[in-house]
């Protein structure tokens, strides 16, 4: 590791307790310390330190973690993002309702390039897209069948966002009743969408990870929540529905552009106006392997993330993670 | 010691140079098929479980939290698994996304628990010390702890690798401060 800034000598000495110093350095280091008996005395400090740290026990996983784990993801790891797979012939833009011409799944890119600035920051401080589909079919048995009987992947409804079509006036004016989840391959597949009317009490919205008990013995400010709970409490019958917006990137990049940032601005002021939510950060982004994508995906909600806490959002309410490979944008999610 | 079981062996060649994180799959990711995910994700749970607990456990330094925590990691991972590549992600992606995810939980904690136990031992000292670090500075030394280099901690991280061993520096050296401040006052 080479650098023109001068370092300090006890920084050089926690390198050197990595290995991770050059020998110009370790060079500079020994002269220095032959000559400094204060940083002779803080690198044996340093060094007893790193050594305990070596060593500190790291509690185990409660018992049965894995196996939680494992039966969490068997009932719930059906992908819960819109992570389109669309069908060869007819790709399915993010929201669909009677999509009006212009708007097709290719041209979500451009279309955010063009609708003009101050137009898209309107449409993206208010609107929540109600999502209809509570899970209450929610197969207990990893072995049933799947709600949806034609589809490759069962789209669990769990974890679909409240919203994030790309900004457009298309996708902000479709009625919410006749929103689809967002990956299902064809309009004449019926999704597992319950009436609105289904969950009586917001409070009893089945989660979708029964056996994981631990799950109800934790507080809920600090854990994310379902989301489905916080759509059912949003769910007032007088609430505006609110589009949050798309964040699209170029290429390989992970630098918001100034258009992005101006975006960003409208979800930081969203979050001041609703302080009882949290933000799930996604980053897509296409890549050849899965990890690549994951990679970028994650810099990139992590990039949104900065830019948010920049603006006076605290962190505690930003959840970035990586959500898919099928594009380059990153979009959002609300969750208690 | 550390109560480390080393990876199932995705990749049993590839190990850390402390011979205690699991497989990383850098260049040989599983591949599965895509209709074997199920298997896949199964076998990157049991591959991966212990190292990203002990990063969450690091971060968050909590049983319960970590398990939700390690949960939502995993879950992530699934939803990567079940999208359009059929690969599962590698150790170092976990890596990127525990470290993101427990930071975020750390800090809805609202400050770490500060314990004032001045007669403590060392041992004890080190951990309360941990939890009165800064969250930039946890996530750095829970991935050190984990015998990882500094450009596996930057690319976890995000990071420069010269803001990762600044970092580690400020690490130990808070460290050392609260030691020190803490014997001083038996």
């Amino acid at each position: 590791m080479t650098r023109a800034v001068p370092v300090h000598p006890l920084e050089l000495i926690s390198a050197q307790i990595d290995g991770e110093i050059s020998p110009g350095e370790t060079k500079f280091l020994g002269a220095h310390l032959r000559t400094c008996a204060s940083c002779q005395q803080r690198q044996a400090e340093l060094r007893r330190i790193a050594a305990g740290l070596d060593g500190m026990p790291v509690a185990a996983p409660p018992a049965g973690a894995i196996e939680r784990l494992l039966e969490r993801v068997r009932h719930d790891c059906r992908p819960p993002l819109p992570l389109p797979l669309p069908p060869p012939a007819a790709p399915a833009p993010p929201v669909v309702a009677e999509p009006p011409a212009e708007q097709t799944a290719p041209g979500r890119s451009r279309a955010i390039l063009t609708v003009p600035l101050a137009l898209a920051a309107a449409l993206a401080v208010v609107l929540l897209v109600f999502r209809m589909n509570t899970p209450v079919d929610t197969p207990a048995d990893p072995a049933a069948p799947q709600p949806s009987p034609t589809v490759t992947e069962d789209r669990s409804p769990a974890a679909v966002p409240i919203v994030s079509p790309p900004i457009s006036l298309a996708a902000s004016v479709a009625p919410a009743e006749a929103i689809d989840p967002p990956a299902a391959p064809s309009p004449r597949i019926a999704p597992p969408v319950a009436p609105l009317a289904a969950p009586a009490r917001p409070d009893e919205v089945p989660r979708p990870a029964a056996p994981a008990a631990p799950d109800d013995t934790l507080p809920p400010a600090a854990l994310p929540a379902p989301p489905e709970v916080v759509e059912a409490e949003l769910r007032e019958p007088h609430a505006d529905p609110v589009v949050l917006p798309t964040i699209e990137f170029r290429g390989n990049s992970k630098q918001l552009s100034r258009q992005a940032r101006q975006l960003v601005a409208t979800v930081a002021e969203f979050l001041r106006q609703h302080e009882d939510v949290k933000l799930v950060i996604r980053g897509h982004a296409e890549a050849k392997s899965t990890d690549k994508s994951l990679a970028l995906g994650q810099s990139r909600a992590l990039a949104v993330a900065r830019h948010l806490e920049d603006l006076g959002i605290d962190p505690s309410r930003l959840v970035p993670t990586p959500a898919g490979s099928e594009d380059d944008r990153v979009d959002f999610a609300l969750e208690r | 010691m550390h109560s480390r079981e080393p990876g199932c062996g995705l990749n049993p060649d590839n190990v850390d140079p402390r011979n205690t994180s699991p497989a990383d799959n850098h260049g040989s990711p599983i591949g599965p098929a895509r209709d074997d995910r199920q298997g896949a994700l199964e076998e990157l749970v049991r591959a991966n479980y212990d190292h990203v607990w002990r990063i969450v456990w690091r971060i968050v330094r909590d049983e319960t939290h970590a398990e939700q925590v390690v949960q939502e990691v995993f879950l992530a991972a699934a939803r990567a698994l079940a999208g359009a590549t059929p690969e599962a992600p590698s150790t170092p992606s976990l890596r990127q996304i525990a470290t993101s995810r427990a930071l975020s939980f750390a800090s809805a904690r609202r400050g770490p628990r500060r314990e004032n136990r001045p007669e403590a031992p060392d041992a004890v000292l080190l951990q309360s010390s941990f939890e009165t670090l800064e969250r930039p500075l946890r996530a750095p030394i829970s991935l050190k702890l984990e015998g990882l280099p500094y450009a596996e901690i930057a690319r976890a991280l995000d990071l420069p690798p010269e803001t990762v061993r600044a970092r580690l520096f400020r690490a130990r050296d808070a460290i050392c401060r609260y030691v020190r401040r803490k014997k001083s006052l038996v």
